[in-house]
């Protein structure tokens, strides 16, 4: 199994408060891992670190290196980077376009393509996010008038469009029923088959049924990673197993 | 019934307050219009002042243009400085120091007396420049006193966008000038646009500024940055100073205060339209 990006010894810094502390992991290919965790504890920031929109947060100090693909990140430009690695966020945040507007808005920027390429490449995009059918008779609706759980799939598609081979998603079900959930749980796994996939997410159910491997965090240090199997049946560590038991949260 | 006693005080309190201010701003509309009224006619409206002191007869068509080129000259410039400090700060500014070091300046300028700006103005760019008295100069001056609130109110404007929005296009590994046009611009640009108009007439309304930079008793219609020319504001000043003419003083008042309203119409419009798409 090839690890696609590593983390080492990262530490982030807001003023004087630490966020996250030397973590140490690294991300295998084509794979799901979900990050865990207490709210505060670092998670939203890991991902935000793994395509540098850090950089764009006030005051945020680094320290350690992140590896994608065996290279810093660092010496990756920004605009590259963060076409191979997408990132959807808690709040479903389609831009209030038309649908068609808001998949062509980052082909339009990074690529001369010809109409009818565009058109096809958008159409199987949305089908990989599980999204076509719904939308492909009314593509000129503004996006903020589908519903939650249709824009958060359209906010996938959109990251999609770039070809990433990595998406970084931030509790994307959180604000979604659990029928809205369970589509974008089915679109993630089909995805997983090609590109990697780093989820925070707090349902702990969620998961155990998608994910390959869970990491454990607590005041930004990582405390467990494991398989999923492992680390739901034979958690290590003390706090882990306080934390799958309602104990600590 | 002590709790009664204190929501009545308060509901009463502010009552009256509303009523007051609503009641001071009829009573001098009215009292400029009323006053105003008499004077105003094709020829007050088209015609240079005339007669003997200047100004007792004829009209005040070359301090309307003279007001409005003004506006419209520190209107580009402020806009140009303006929105690209709110847009630096909103954007690009990921240092805490310097955010709060800007925020400080512009604070400052948004503080320095109107008089002291056109004396600043007067020996900068009047004397050591040698700009002379001209539209220019005093536009000049004019946007350094508006460049504060171009740029408080665009940086409002910008903060009311959703930042994840703009955080969704960088994360879509696009530029930061691009998203600011493709995103940013169009969702705001209505309140950028009305930011820019409030500044506009503060400046046309302004007379300290212009009084020792570019305004004068008597001139043409502006037809060069490096002219001199005339304005309604300070017009209305050496009418009612010098008492050449209450009469007319209340005139220009009340064409200034049409202009200034009609802004402030398209300032609602502006603000009304915005409203109207995001239902």
């Amino acid at each position: 199994m090839n690890t696609v990006m590593e983390m080492k010894d990262w530490k982030v810094n807001y003023g004087e408060v630490t966020v996250l502390n030397d973590v140490n992991i690294a991300f295998p290919e084509n794979r799901i891992t979900a990050l865990i965790g207490p709210s505060g504890c670092g998670k939203t920031t890991l991902l935000k670190s793994l395509n540098r929109l850090l950089d764009e947060e006030v005051s945020a100090q680094t320290q350690g290196e992140i590896t994608f693909k065996d290279r810093s990140i660092k010496d990756f430009h920004c605009e590259t980077l963060r076409q191979k690695i997408g990132i959807v966020f808690q709040t479903p945040t389609p831009f209030p376009f038309s649908i068609e507007k808001n998949m062509a808005y980052a082909l339009d920027y990074h690529f001369a393509m010809d109409r009818q390429n565009k058109k096809n490449l958008i159409s199987e995009k949305l089908k990989l996010a599980g999204l076509y059918d719904e939308v492909k008779d009314r593509m000129d609706l503004s996006a903020t008038n589908l519903s939650g759980g249709q824009q958060q799939r359209l906010c996938i598609a959109r990251s999609l469009t770039l070809n990433p081979d990595v998406i970084l998603l931030d509790e994307p079900c959180s604000s979604l029923d659990p029928k809205a959930t369970a589509k974008i749980e089915e679109t993630l796994l089909r995805l997983a088959q090609e590109i990697t996939i780093i989820i925070v997410t707090h349902n702990m159910a969620q998961a155990k049924r998608i994910a390959n491997h869970v990491a454990f965090f607590i005041d930004g240090e990582l405390v467990e990673y494991q398989p999923t199997n492992d680390f739901f049946n034979h958690p290590q560590k003390e706090e882990t197993r306080q934390y799958l038991e309602g104990l600590i949260g | 019934m002590r709790q009664n006693w204190k929501d009545l005080f308060i509901k009463g309190w502010l009552f009256f307050s509303i009523i007051l201010v609503i009641g001071m701003s009829i009573y001098v509309m009215g009292h400029i219009i009323v006053n105003g009224w008499r004077s105003i006619s094709l020829d007050f409206l088209i015609s240079s002042p005339r007669g003997m002191p200047l100004g007792t007869e004829g009209g005040i068509f070359p301090a309307i243009i003279g007001s409005l080129a003004l506006g419209i000259v520190s209107m580009l410039l402020a806009s140009i400085l303006g929105i690209a400090t709110a847009v630096y700060l909103y954007q690009y500014c990921t240092s805490q120091r310097i955010y709060s070091f800007i925020r400080l300046v512009v604070q400052c300028i948004a503080g320095i007396p109107s008089i002291v700006l056109g004396l600043f103005g007067y020996t900068f760019f009047v004397v050591s420049l040698g700009m002379g008295h001209s539209l220019l100069a005093g536009a000049l001056t004019l946007s350094i006193m508006i460049y504060p609130i171009v740029t408080i109110n665009t940086e409002k404007a910008l903060y009311e966008i959703q930042k994840e929005q703009v955080m969704v296009s960088y994360s879509l590994g696009v530029s930061k000038s691009y998203t600011f046009f493709h995103v940013v611009w169009p969702e705001r640009k209505n309140d950028i646009l009305s930011g820019v108009l409030l500044g506009t007439v503060y400046a046309m309304g302004a007379t300290a500024p212009i009084m020792l930079t570019a305004a004068v008793l008597s001139a043409a219609s502006p037809t060069s940055l490096f002219r001199p020319v005339m304005a309604l504001p300070y017009h209305l000043y050496i009418m009612a100073s010098e008492r050449i003419s209450i009469q007319n003083a209340y005139g220009t008042a009340m064409v200034l205060l049409m202009m200034l309203f009609t802004a402030y119409g398209f300032i609602f419009l502006l603000i009304r339209e915005r409203r109207v798409d995001k239902q």
